[in-house]
């Protein structure tokens, strides 16, 4: 049983920045970061036992975490609704106070990436990871061609609201 | 709108946030056993509330005692004196029990079931001894007052009708108790198992 839990926690400090990902793209404090991460290890710990090595250690780790966040995001978000204006500042402002040099676009890009509903912000973030529409579908349990359609939704929703910055 | 050029922005902000909130193995684990931890705590601090309910109903009893004045009164407090010391000592080693399983060593599930076993018999233990302790108490007081009455033990009928109520007693003691615990842990009780069987 220890050997087992020693395996699972091996592999997730290994992969521990997918999780981080996840998170920053989901989470809007640090807080929420730590409490999605430890949501997320524990949905990991629980399906670990069923994963048989069918697909990708990644892309089951990506599914479970995903799946995880997408969950905890909308059950969230139904209460925090009215706060979403002033989420889309902390966003601004927490890669403004990134030592980075991101400019004023990348900063309301991010912004507006976070306005985007629970499913559209996994896509975007494998897009980002540079995942081809392949896996991205494998991922999330939809066609290639569906993560293309949402894709190009995606880009359009995007231009859409940086018009308003 | 450059969304290659997020993607490289993407890149580095995610990898400068990463060594900013990278885990060690030791904080890995103490998120995955957080779960178990937190209703620990809450089983802890109604351990302790319990514990301070009863010393607290001792020492009322005791001043009772003064109060009424009764003629044993320097007995019956230290017999009460001493149960509350005796179930105040059951109560710190099944706290000890209850916590000692390291949870880093002997795994997760593991330890939570070993936790699960010590509460399950604090509970046993609590419905039975409880029940019991009160028929002692009253036989003992009964024995008191005989031997104040008459200047010795009567081992007579009246004597052993009152000696027999400490059957009833018990029972009612037994379901006040069962009451008690199940209120006192039982959802903490529920909530391990809820969590061992999430966690495997």
């Amino acid at each position: 049983m220890k050997s087992k839990e020693e395996a699972f926690l091996a592999l997730i400090d290994e992969h521990q920045n997918l999780i981080h990902k996840v998170c920053s793209i989901y989470a809007h404090s640090d807080d929420d970061h730590k409490d999605l991460f430890q949501e997320i290890l524990l949905q990991l710990w629980k399906a670990y036992p069923s994963f048989k090595g069918q697909s990708k250690l990644t892309t089951w780790m990506y599914r479970v975490a995903l799946y995880t966040a997408i969950t905890s995001f909308k059950k969230k978000k139904r209460a925090e609704d009215y706060q979403l204006e002033e989420q889309a500042q902390q966003v601004i402002a927490s890669y403004e106070s990134t030592e980075l040099e991101t400019n004023d676009e990348i900063r309301h890009l991010y912004a507006s990436i976070d306005r985007l509903n629970a499913s559209e912000k996994a896509v975007i973030m494998l897009f980002l990871e540079e995942y081809p529409y392949k896996e991205i579908g494998e991922i999330l349990g939809i066609t290639e061609n569906n993560v293309g359609v949402k894709m190009s939704r995606i880009k359009h929703k995007l231009k859409g609201m940086l018009k308003t910055y | 709108m450059e969304l290659e050029e997020l993607k490289k922005a993407w890149k580095e902000t995610t990898s400068e946030k990463q060594v900013k909130l990278a885990y060690d193995r030791s904080d890995l684990h103490h998120l995955l056993e957080t779960k178990v931890r937190d209703t620990l705590k809450s089983v802890n601090r109604n351990m302790l509330s319990d514990a301070l309910v009863m010393v607290g109903t001792v020492i009322m009893f005791i001043a009772l005692v003064f109060i009424i004045d009764l003629k044993a009164s320097l007995s019956i407090s230290v017999t009460l004196a001493v149960a509350a010391l005796v179930l105040l000592l059951h109560y710190r080693v099944k706290y000890i029990l209850l916590n000692k399983p390291n949870l880093a060593i002997n795994g997760i599930s593991m330890g939570l079931r070993k936790i699960i076993k010590g509460l399950r018999i604090y509970i046993t233990t609590y419905k039975i001894v409880l029940p019991l302790f009160a028929a002692a108490l009253y036989i003992m007081a009964l024995i008191n007052i005989d031997i104040y009455s008459h200047g010795s033990l009567q081992w007579n009928l009246p004597f052993l009708t009152k000696a027999a109520l400490s059957i009833p007693l018990s029972i009612l003691m037994y379901y006040l108790t069962r009451q008690l615990v199940n209120r006192l842990y039982g959802k903490h009780l529920k909530r391990l198992e809820e969590v061992s069987g999430e966690l495997g």
